[in-house]
């Protein structure tokens, strides 16, 4: 009842069949079997003595560790500080690089541009690698000097060594969807505000900021998830460190002999309670979404900031920002590609430069086999990422169908359950339906759009609160159907949105690593198991090798799709 | 969990006979006789005629890619027509994935092959059949299950490993103690999984000695690691002086084939650390997993073990680098160290700070 008026009020013609509610129901069940049936099987797991759904005895036991644990406050405070302090510094670099890119006259957009996602490129496990090289306390290539010169050195084995590290590789995320935002928002109306004599500070908190919190919002959640789930930089950095993070203790867990699959459920649970107070923080920071719709129907074009002499204090704040994100991590994986056992540099070292490395990954078959399935996976992931979740964007902001709250909720809550969990999860699953594709690609198929769905429905939802009702209005006014009218309307708006949810579900698809470990057959390794055996054998020259040729491959890759989005978002 | 750990244990001590000895020389034994009297030629002849239908052999082993290339394809020019597919990841996650599938009744496997204690868990949960292969009669007991439970074709060292240039003047490592020197305080490096050697060292050097060498190693700060392979190779760049343990064939292809200044601890006795192997309960190339199993347990295949520099299960085929086990006593890790493992886990974890 309240779907069809919605729906005449938007001016749409009501087809007998009901295309909206269709539509929401083939959503709701997609997800469902996507998410519901892990986070059962997750939940199953907590509290089952055998550690498995399929042999169940129900315990409490799990969670009563998770929680009563003495060292749980110190495991919370570490996660939240890691997570925030990760998030917090990826905002403000993304946040300010995309402010610059987008925003001002800075020479070389671009560039800055193709550079600020170079890091985005590289998998999470090669990056922590090439800082862990930098920031070592005895072999870091930084800590070396500063200890002979000044008698000191900065541990990468701290907090502030694992933030600065996932900080910096998350950045570029920050960066792509801060962008999109910066593109979308309608200038005319700081203009207005500096018109009225506001001045710069503040025509951003009374005009600025409040167009952005949307995405702002979006952004800080996607990021502060993203590093309390993420676990190269808390097994690599932290438990050295004895810095344990949720992950960490999961992985842990999962390496208890024998491996405990309930206590990693239990924990996976508090990560997913952490992670829905978050959402339930967004919605409200965003339920009034609509006041701050600023693509209209009007046609307008972003205006650029002149930055004037202030122009080179920008490009030298970018160029740092790309050295440290970019050329030094890869000058130091460049350098380890070329020896054959890491040592810090030196003449010796230099007069060893080999290139067996290069050999070894190009004759290697399963490193061939991985890019190949990477490459597959990356491409079939991304496409259903954004056609399944432009659908469902479309009923929780379009629609009242009444499950839309939860439609949202269950395409989000995939980012919370650490990825090796969700492998798991789906082992599970899969070996409990008879549906046999363990051990193949569909099984890596499902997990990555699983885990993917949450990046989809946040950029295409918060693109379509900018975009206002009254173009799919005029259309229904014209009497065009749903289909004609979410497809010649919506999608060309939301296109440039779409392309960068497309790029970016591609370019994680092609490290993931958590959901595919425990996954995987020999048949469907992929790139970041591959990588992950790689650094499992200590074979570090062989990881850097493979990372110099796909930061190559895939920095030629991502320019040619950028080139395509920019042409989309030109013609959008 | 408890429980299930207490009768894991005691599996684990009836399977195990009479493991976590020592011995001078490992002397081969006939407790454990194959089922047929053929040579193992014969053996492997007449199960490749059978293994050429199945076309492959899919062995989940946590042996690393770099050797495992060294390995694989000698067998599969000798066997045309037969397959490996290796499946490779460390002890931990091949146990996770074996119990998984089979509580699954999913049967993927043919042939399980990673360090003792994850193995002999696999065998516990009744995932894997008992097979003597044909060259058993070569093998001491203490690297082979009773009645064929499992088999040994490779053996891991646990030595301390050491840094030459990184290693502070004045200071030898003979000893487990010897890594408790304040000097080492900051340099020394620990796989925080390696509760296996702490049980070893509590049978070696008693509950209280071997708690106050863990308590004084704590002492100096270590950092965690995880994975042997990767922790020897740090230590090879200076990341550390020394490490607790090390896989003992990493640091001689380190210090011998890679001119890294690397060294071991000649301890008394050497813990080594069965690699045991198992053919699956419903293998779906039983005849193919049975060859690779002979194979690898056969002269030649043990010769391809040597050739990567890790030291064959068989006496009679030496280390590729004798200084690795030749200096000491061997200490067996076995199924019977499981006993206290709950115990030694929690101690460890608490003394080291792995949470």
């Amino acid at each position: 009842m309240a779907a069809t008026t919605v729906a005449r009020r938007a001016g749409m013609r009501i087809p007998a069949w009901r295309a909206d509610i269709v539509v929401a129901g083939a959503a709701a069940l997609l997800l469902a079997y996507l998410t519901v049936v892990p986070l059962a099987m997750l939940l199953l797991g907590a509290v089952s003595a055998s550690g498995s759904a399929l042999d169940f005895q129900f315990t409490t036991r799990y969670l009563e560790r998770v929680l009563t644990d003495q060292a749980s406050i110190e495991l919370l405070a570490n996660s939240l500080v890691y997570a925030g302090g990760a998030a917090a510094l990826a905002f403000a670099l993304g946040t300010a690089a995309a402010w610059a890119v987008e925003r001002t006259n800075i020479p070389a957009r671009s560039l800055w541009y193709g550079l600020a996602l170079v890091p985005l490129i590289v998998p999470g496990i090669v990056h922590t690698i090439a800082w862990l090289f930098l920031l070592s306390p005895e072999i870091g290539w930084i800590n070396a000097p500063l200890k002979t010169l000044f008698g000191f050195s900065l541990s990468v084995y701290s907090l502030p060594g694992m933030i600065w590290i996932e900080g910096l590789h998350t950045a570029p995320l920050a960066f792509i969807l801060m962008s999109a935002a910066f593109r979308a928002m309608d200038p005319s109306l700081e203009e207005a505000a500096a018109a009225s004599r506001a001045d710069a500070w503040k025509t951003f908190r009374r005009v600025t900021l409040p167009l952005l919190l949307p995405s702002v919002a979006s952004v800080l959640l996607i990021l502060f998830v993203r590093a309390l789930e993420g676990f190269e930089v808390p097994a690599i950095i932290g438990v050295p460190g004895r810095i344990f993070v949720y992950t960490s203790r999961i992985y842990l867990s999962l390496k208890l002999y024998p491996p405990s699959f309930g206590l990693a459920a239990a924990y996976g649970l508090v990560l997913l309670a952490i992670s829905v107070v978050g959402l339930v923080l967004h919605r409200r920071a965003t339920r009034h979404a609509e006041r701050y719709a600023t693509v209209t129907g009007k046609g307008y074009r972003p205006r650029r900031l002149e930055l004037g002499r202030f122009r080179y204090v920008a490009v030298g704040a970018l160029a740092l920002y790309a050295f440290l994100a970019v050329a030094l991590p890869f000058l130091v994986l460049l350098y380890a590609s070329f020896i054959r056992v890491y040592s810090v540099p030196s003449l010796e070292s230099l007069r060893e430069l080999t290139l067996s490395n290069y050999s070894f990954i190009l004759e290697d078959e399963l490193t061939r086999t991985a890019v190949f399935n990477s490459l597959i996976l990356g491409v079939a992931a991304a496409t259903i990422v954004v056609a399944v979740t432009a659908v469902i964007a479309w009923v929780t902001v379009r629609t009242r169908f009444p499950g839309r709250g939860v439609l949202d909720f269950l395409a989000f809550v995939p980012i919370t359950i650490p990825g090796i969990v969700l492998g798991i999860s789906l082992i599970w699953v899969y070996f409990t339906i008879p549906i046999r594709i363990y051990g193949t690609l569909w099984i890596l198929l499902v997990a990555y759009v699983t885990r993917y769905l949450p990046y989809g429905i946040r950029g295409t939802t918060s693109a379509l609160v900018q975009i206002h009702r009254e173009l799919e209005e005029a259309a229904g006014a014209a009497g065009a159907r749903w289909w004609p009218t979410f497809r010649h309307i919506l999608l060309p708006l939301l296109r440039p949105a779409l392309v960068g949810v497309w790029i970016y579900v591609f370019i994680i698809s092609l490290r993931e690593l958590g959901a595919g470990v425990l996954l995987y057959s020999s048949q469907s390794v992929v790139l970041a198991v591959r990588i992950f055996d790689l650094r499992d054998s200590g074979n570090y020259t062989s990881i850097a090798a493979l990372s110099v040729f796909l930061i190559i491959v895939l920095v030629a890759l991502v320019t040619v799709l950028q080139r395509i989005g920019g042409r989309t978002i030109r013609e959008a | 969990m408890r429980r299930l750990l207490t009768t894991l244990a005691l599996g684990g001590l009836l399977l195990a006979g009479c493991g976590g000895n020592t011995a001078t020389a490992p002397s081969p034994t006939a407790t454990a006789k194959p089922a047929t009297t053929d040579s193992p030629d014969a053996v492997m002849s007449r199960l490749y005629e059978a293994a050429k239908s199945e076309g492959k052999v899919a062995i989940y082993s946590s042996m690393n890619t770099d050797d495992a290339k060294k390995v694989f394809p000698v067998f599969e020019a000798k066997f045309p027509g037969v397959k490996v597919e290796h499946t490779r990841a460390s002890g931990e996650v091949l146990t996770t994935r074996v119990v998984t599938e089979k509580k699954a009744g999913q049967d993927l496997f043919d042939v399980v092959e990673s360090n003792l204690f994850e193995v002999g868990y696999i065998i516990d949960q009744g995932y894997t059949q008992k097979y003597i292969v044909a060259s058993a009669g070569d093998y001491p007991a203490e690297v082979k299950g009773a009645d064929g439970a499992f088999i040994a074709a490779r053996l891991n060292n646990d030595i301390p490993g050491i840094n030459t240039q990184k290693l502070p003047a004045g200071i030898t490592i003979k000893t487990w103690k010897d890594l408790c020197n304040p000097a080492l305080s900051g340099k020394i490096a620990v796989e925080q999984g390696d509760v296996v050697v702490y049980s070893a060292l509590r049978k070696i050097l008693g509950d209280t000695e071997a708690q106050n060498v863990l308590r004084c190693i704590a002492a100096n700060k270590p950092s965690l690691r995880s994975g042997h392979t990767d922790m020897a190779n740090l230590l090879a760049a200076g990341e550390f002086a020394v490490t607790l343990s090390s896989n003992g064939h990493r640091l001689a292809q380190l210090k011998n084939e890679e001119n890294k200044p690397i060294d071991w601890g000649r301890t008394d006795p050497i813990i080594t650390d069965v690699q045991g192997m198992a053919l699956a309960n419903k293998p779906p190339h039983a005849n193919a997993g049975k060859l690779l199993m002979e194979w690898l347990t056969s002269p030649d295949g043990q010769k391809a073990i040597q050739s990567t520099g890790r030291v064959p299960a068989n006496p009679k085929v030496p280390p590729k680098y004798p200084d690795l086990n030749n200096f000491a006593k061997i200490f067996y890790v076995s199924l019977a160290l499981r006993a206290d493992f709950d115990k030694d886990q929690a101690f460890w974890n608490s003394t080291l700070g792995v949470k």
